[in-house]
Order: structure tokens, then C-alpha cells, then sequence
């Protein structure tokens, strides 16, 4: 069986990682975050803290000038990747490097975007937004920033300003899947002038089936392991019932403060 | 060197100590009394007078009562057996050693180390409060190997025996040394032996006949195809040898032969010594009663290739053994771990399942290792998920799995 030997020391100072909200306890997380976090770790990552971090506290040198040189110099440090595993990593790394200013934010919006991170998405969406508008790129790149920015604020449960980005995005280009989004909106909408300001601007765009497709995702969503197992916990005394609720609710605020 | 370092035989017929580089020595039996009306405490030869008049209750095989958690009372008052050896310890330090004399290291051999025997005299030692002195506690075994070694030359060139002789108990020790490239291993082994007598029989003629011809046979056994460079005899049945003239010859035919009642104490002296040397004494790796007779290897990776990494070496002392790693593994949800003895051609593979390797992406999960032992051949081993850091907390969850390393 592969192991890997990691240092059994801890650190005194953990390296914080402001983008992702968490902490680095170890050269093995370190390494891990370089190679599967790439937005990150290419971004300006190797600054004079890193550095003090992998010299003071992991007790490693760091080579190289370069943002680039330096955190592969630390994955060299590791037996946590092979040399095959970087040689591989590096060329990602130089892949990466041929995008433009706005790819590259927009790539690194849509890996927020995949880790839940829905409130720095959509600001690396809007920086790439304004990149790209100062090039002028074409209404088809711009279509889809805006649609995305609608999907962060739709999941972090602000529709108004949505659907806002989704009217942008319609109006770069007619698209159909944004009108069906805007319909979803208008379910979730309570206040019955905004929502009616959203079918108006539907009239009369609206697919049959989208009723039946919003149905079935409440249904599935109802019945879905998370709500089973919320379910399953609150099957007990009053007391016992408080305390989940409690902890679920302290969860949920806690998901969503990650979502920002 | 500045250092007072005090060897200690204790064993269940008596204790006999002597200073490092000192030619003085003290034996008491392992007896101890209270006195019921000045209620000191009396030791050895002065308990067991004091039994016999009447004015102490004695209690005697000290190290049994230690190892069984006896307990006892004397006068009313009852003691627990760590009290009550402590007691009989703190005596006897008072006896040996002056106010200036206090030892800074005090090493103790015992006939069987275990992890009982290590506790209790642990305790004994922590109960007499002497601040500043370090204790350490070894095997007879071990000691007898650092008193040949600290022999010249000639004396360990091939195997060297030892005959301990006490009350219906022959013990027998056998070391032998084995060069390699970069180390010397020294192998002790001990075999109590079923032919014992009360050696009470070497004071008649019959007796001593029979005596000297179940020595002869066990000699002409134990020697057999074998090489010994020196003998020892040691024990109350080998104070004088004039009862048994055939085993005399026998063992004396080309090899030096000696009679000493100190080996053990002063082999724990010796150790005592190369424990506080700066630099070691004794460049050998002792493989005893005590210590692990194996190496244990975890294979890891190393960027594009794999390494054995030693996680107890052959010699470490089993009973101080508390070694803790953090692996992450890269593939299956078990653990193996290589158990290579002296003779390589021996190593075997144990697999230790992790049944509750949680589904995470790949090397995300860091597994910490802790091992230690409870007796020479049985390791074990506990693993607990230690998550990985902020991406994956801990659950927390651990086991503990015992690993015979052999048999």
C-alpha cells in the first residue's frame, strides 16, 4: 500500500487562506491545496507570508523569484506528489498561463462557483465582466457572465438582484434557458409585484413543461438523504428536537457564510 | 566521569548493589520488618531476626509481592506493596549511601522484565522522592551482556555463558555477538532450566555427586557444537564450586572461567554509564529479555519510488516504546508493516485493516499511528483519523488493534 510520511509536528502559526476561509496546518495540505486549488495558488498565492510560513514554520526552504517557481519549489519539499504528479501539474500550470486576464478570472469565478462560494464568484464574474467589456469582447462571453452571476445571487437567495443579471444576460443574447430561470425566480419571488414584473417581462415565452420540471425538483429536493436524515434526527423528545435544530440551523449559517 | 551511578540486582533471594567504578558492594535478602515498638523499618538479615524474635512481621520475596500488587499489614497498619518496597528501598539507600552520596542515575536489572515489574518499581522509586535521580530499569539479561562487553576482547571473542545458581532455581544465559558492516548486534538469551536442585544436597557427598553430574549433562548439552570464549558462575550455589570438580573440569577446558556475585549489579553499573555518557560507550545494539528482537518497516512512498522506513528498530527497549507517525495512504484501506527479525530470511508482512477509511478524494485522509507494546512479542498499534486539516476535519474515529509478531 502507498504511504506517505508527513511530519508529524504541528504548526504554531497555521497559514490563513483568506479565498477559501480556511486554514494550513501542513506541508501535505499545502501541497494539496497548490495542485487541486490552482486558481488559487497562481493568483498572487506566493507572497512574503507563504513564505515566512514554509521557512518559519514548516522549516523548508523555497526557491525561486517567481509566483510559479516557488510553489513548485514546495511541492519538491514533499513526497506528497511524485515527479511525474508535478511534471504534470507544471504543465497544467503553463496551460493556464496562455489564457488571458479575463479567462483566467472567469475560470477562476467558475471554480468558485463549484466549490459553493457563490459571493466571491459572482466578484471574480463582475471583474471579469468589466475586463471584458473594456476589450470588447463578443455578447456571447458576456451573455454568459451575466447568467452566471444571476445563478450566484439565485443560490445565495437574493432574486431580485437575479434576475436583474439575468434580464443583462438576455439582452446580450436570447436565451431560452435564462427565461426558464426567470420563471423559477417568480416561484420563489413572495413579493407579488416584483413577481408579477417578473412574469410580465415572460409574457408569454412561458414552456408548459417548466411547471412540472419546477414541481419535480421541489419533490426530489423534499425528499432528498439530507432532509431524510434531518427527519430521522427530529423523530425524538422536545428536547432532544431543540438541540438538532439548533446545530442544523448553526450549520446552515455557517454554509452560507462560506457561500460569501 | 562525575556522575554517581548505583547498580542494583533485585530479585526475589535478595538485592545487591554497588556503585559504577567503586570496588564496594551491598547484598541484603529481600526481606523487610517493622519494628512494633520503635516502628523503624528493618531490612534483610535485621528482618528476619526480627521475626525470629518476635518483635517484626516479615514479609520477604519482594519483587513477586511488587509484581502481584500485594498488599500487607504490619502492626495494624496495612501497606500497599509499593509502600512497603519502597519503604524497603528507602532503607537500604540510606544504608549505602551518604548524604554526599546520593546517586545521579540508579539502574536496576530484574530477573523477567515486564510491564508490571516496570510500573511498580517505577512507582517504588517516584514513592522514596529522590529529586534529581534518574531510574532506569533493565533485564538481568541486559546487564550481563554490558558486563561482558565492558570485558576485554578475549573474553566475548565467541560466546560467553552464564550459570546462575540459587534455591531450586539453575538459570542459564547464553550471549553471542554478531559483526555486521555497520553495527555489532549482542544476543542474550535466558533458559531456566528444568533440572534444578536445592543446592542445601552440595553439602553432602551423595548430593554434591548428583549436583555435579546434572551439571556435567546440562554443560555437555547447552555446549554442544558451540564456541565460549569465557563462563561465568554466579548465585548462593556458586559461592564455592570445590562440590562439583567434573563440571569444573568441564567448563574450564580452553576457556576462562569466573566465579562473581556481582555481575548483574555491576553490568547495570556499565549501563548506567553509557546512559550517561555524552557520547555512547558501547557501540553494540543488545538484543535481550527487554528489548524489541525485531525491526519493523512501514513501506512509503518517496516521489517515483518506495522505502522501507524503520518505525522500531531491533534492540529499542520495548517497554519505553511510545512511537507515534502520521501517514496519509494513497491506496487500499489496510496498513502493512514488515517484521524483520535478526535472521532476515525470517521477515514476515502484517496487514492491519482500517475499516473506517471515510470515502474522501484521494490523500486526503491523514491517519495517525501510535504503537507501543505490552511485552516483547505483542505490538499494538492504534489509528485514528486525523481528517485533514480545514479541507476534511477529523471524525474522530480510532481503533486499536493488537499485532503478535510472531507465532
Amino acid at each position: 500500500m502507498g504511504l506517505i510520511l508527513c511530519d508529524a509536528k504541528s504548526v504554531s502559526n497555521p497559514f490563513y487562506v483568506k479565498e477559501l476561509g480556511i486554514n494550513i496546518y501542513s506541508l501535505e495540505e499545502l501541497c494539496y491545496l497548490i495542485v487541486n486549488y490552482p486558481f488559487i495558488s497562481l493568483d498572487n498565492f506566493a507572497d512574503g507570508k507563504l513564505v515566512d510560513f514554509v521557512t518559519g514554520e514548516l522549516r523548508l526552504p523555497v526557491h525561486g523569484d517567481s509566483n510559479d517557481e516557488i510553489i513548485i519549489s514546495i511541492l519538491y519539499c514533499s513526497d506528497y506528489y511524485s515527479y511525474k504528479e508535478i511534471d504534470e501539474f507544471k504543465e497544467k500550470i503553463s496551460d493556464l498561463r496562455k489564457l488571458s486576464g479575463f479567462e483566467f478570472i472567469s475560470k477562476k469565478a467558475d471554480f468558485l462557483f463549484r466549490l459553493k462560494m457563490y459571493g466571491k464568484a459572482e466578484y471574480y464574474y463582475k471583474t471579469a465582466l468589466k475586463e471584458s467589456e473594456l476589450q470588447k469582447t463578443d455578447s456571447d462571453f458576456i451573455a454568459q457572465l451575466w447568467k452566471k452571476i444571476g445563478c450566484c445571487r439565485a443560490n445565495m437567495f437574493r432574486t431580485d438582484a437575479a434576475y436583474d443579471a439575468f434580464r443583462n444576460s438576455y439582452e446580450q443574447k436570447s436565451d431560452d434557458s435564462i427565461l426558464r430561470y426567470i420563471y423559477f425566480l417568480s416561484k420563489e419571488q413572495s413579493n407579488i409585484t416584483r413577481k408579477q414584473e417578473f412574469l410580465q417581462f415572460l409574457d408569454d415565452r412561458v414552456d408548459d413543461s417548466w411547471d412540472k420540471e419546477y414541481e419535480n425538483m421541489v419533490s426530489s429536493a423534499s425528499h432528498c438523504k439530507e432532509i431524510d436524515k434531518l427527519e430521522k434526527l427530529l423523530d425524538t423528545d422536545l428536547i432532544r428536537r431543540r438541540k438538532v435544530l439548533e446545530n442544523e440551523v448553526k450549520n446552515l449559517k455557517t454554509d452560507y457564510r462560506n457561500m460569501l | 566521569m562525575d556522575k554517581k551511578i548505583l547498580g542494583i540486582d533485585f530479585s526475589d533471594n535478595g538485592i545487591l548493589l554497588s556503585f559504577y567504578s567503586d570496588e564496594r558492594k551491598w547484598y541484603y535478602p529481600a526481606a523487610v520488618s517493622r519494628d512494633e515498638i520503635s516502628h523503624s523499618w528493618l531490612i534483610g538479615r535485621a528482618a528476619y531476626e526480627s521475626a525470629l524474635n518476635g518483635t517484626g512481621i516479615i514479609t520477604d520475596k519482594l519483587l513477586t509481592f511488587l509484581d502481584k500488587h500485594k498488599t500487607t499489614t504490619l502492626h495494624g497498619v496495612s501497606y500497599t506493596a509499593t509502600e512497603l518496597v519502597g519503604n524497603f528501598f528507602k532503607a537500604i539507600i540510606n544504608d549505602v549511601c551518604s548524604d554526599t552520596d546520593i546517586p545521579d542515575e540508579i539502574v536496576i536489572c530484574v530477573p523477567d522484565i515486564t510491564m508490571g515489574i516496570i510500573n511498580s518499581l517505577t512507582e517504588c522509586i517516584n514513592y522514596l522522592g529522590i529529586k534529581g535521580t534518574n531510574v532506569h530499569i533493565i533485564s538481568r539479561s541486559e546487564a550481563f551482556i554490558y558486563y561482558s562487553m565492558s570485558q576485554s576482547q578475549d573474553f566475548h571473542n565467541n560466546n560467553v555463558a552464564l550459570f546462575s545458581l540459587e534455591d531450586n532455581a539453575l538459570t542459564y544465559y547464553e550471549m553471542k555477538t554478531q559483526r555486521k558492516p555497520k553495527t555489532t548486534l549482542v544476543y542474550a538469551e535466558k533458559v531456566l532450566m528444568d533440572e534444578s536442585f536445592n543446592i542445601e544436597i552440595s553439602n553432602t557427598d551423595a548430593g554434591a555427586k548428583l549436583a555435579d553430574h546434572i551439571l556435567v549433562s546440562c554443560v555437555e548439552r547447552l555446549f554442544k557444537n558451540k564456541v565460549f570464549s569465557a563462563v561465568i558462575l554466579t548465585g548462593k550455589g556458586f559461592q564455592t564450586i570445590d562440590w562439583a570438580p567434573e563440571f569444573t573440569k568441564l567448563i574450564c577446558k580452553r576457556r576462562k572461567v569466573f566465579l562473581d556475585d556481582e555481575i548483574f549489579s555491576r553490568g547495570a553499573g556499565f549501563r548506567g554509564a553509557d546512559i550517561v555518557s555524552e557520547r555512547p560507550v558501547f557501540q553494540f545494539v543488545p538484543i535481550c529479555d527487554g528489548r524489541v528482537d525485531c525491526s519493523i518497516f512501514l513501506t512509503i512512498n518517496k516521489k517515483d519510488r518506495t522505502m522501507a522506513y524503520p518505525i522500531i528498530n531491533i534492540g529499542d527497549p520495548w517497554y519505553s516504546i511510545d512511537r507515534q507517525v502520521k501517514i496519509i495512504p494513497t491506496e487500499r484501506k489496510e496498513i502493512e508493516l514488515s517484521v524483520v527479525p535478526l535472521d532476515e530470511r525470517m521477515r514476515r508482512t502484517v496487514h492491519v485493516p482500517v475499516p473506517f477509511l471515510i470515502q474522501r478524494p484521494a490523500r486526503t485522509t491523514a491517519l495517525g499511528l501510535g504503537l507501543h507494546f505490552s511485552n516483547a512479542h505483542v505490538m499494538t498499534i492504534d489509528i485514528e483519523d486525523l481528517g485533514f486539516g480545514d479541507f476534511y476535519p477529523s471524525s474522530h474515529q480510532k481503533i486499536s488493534q493488537e499485532v503478535t509478531l510472531w507465532g
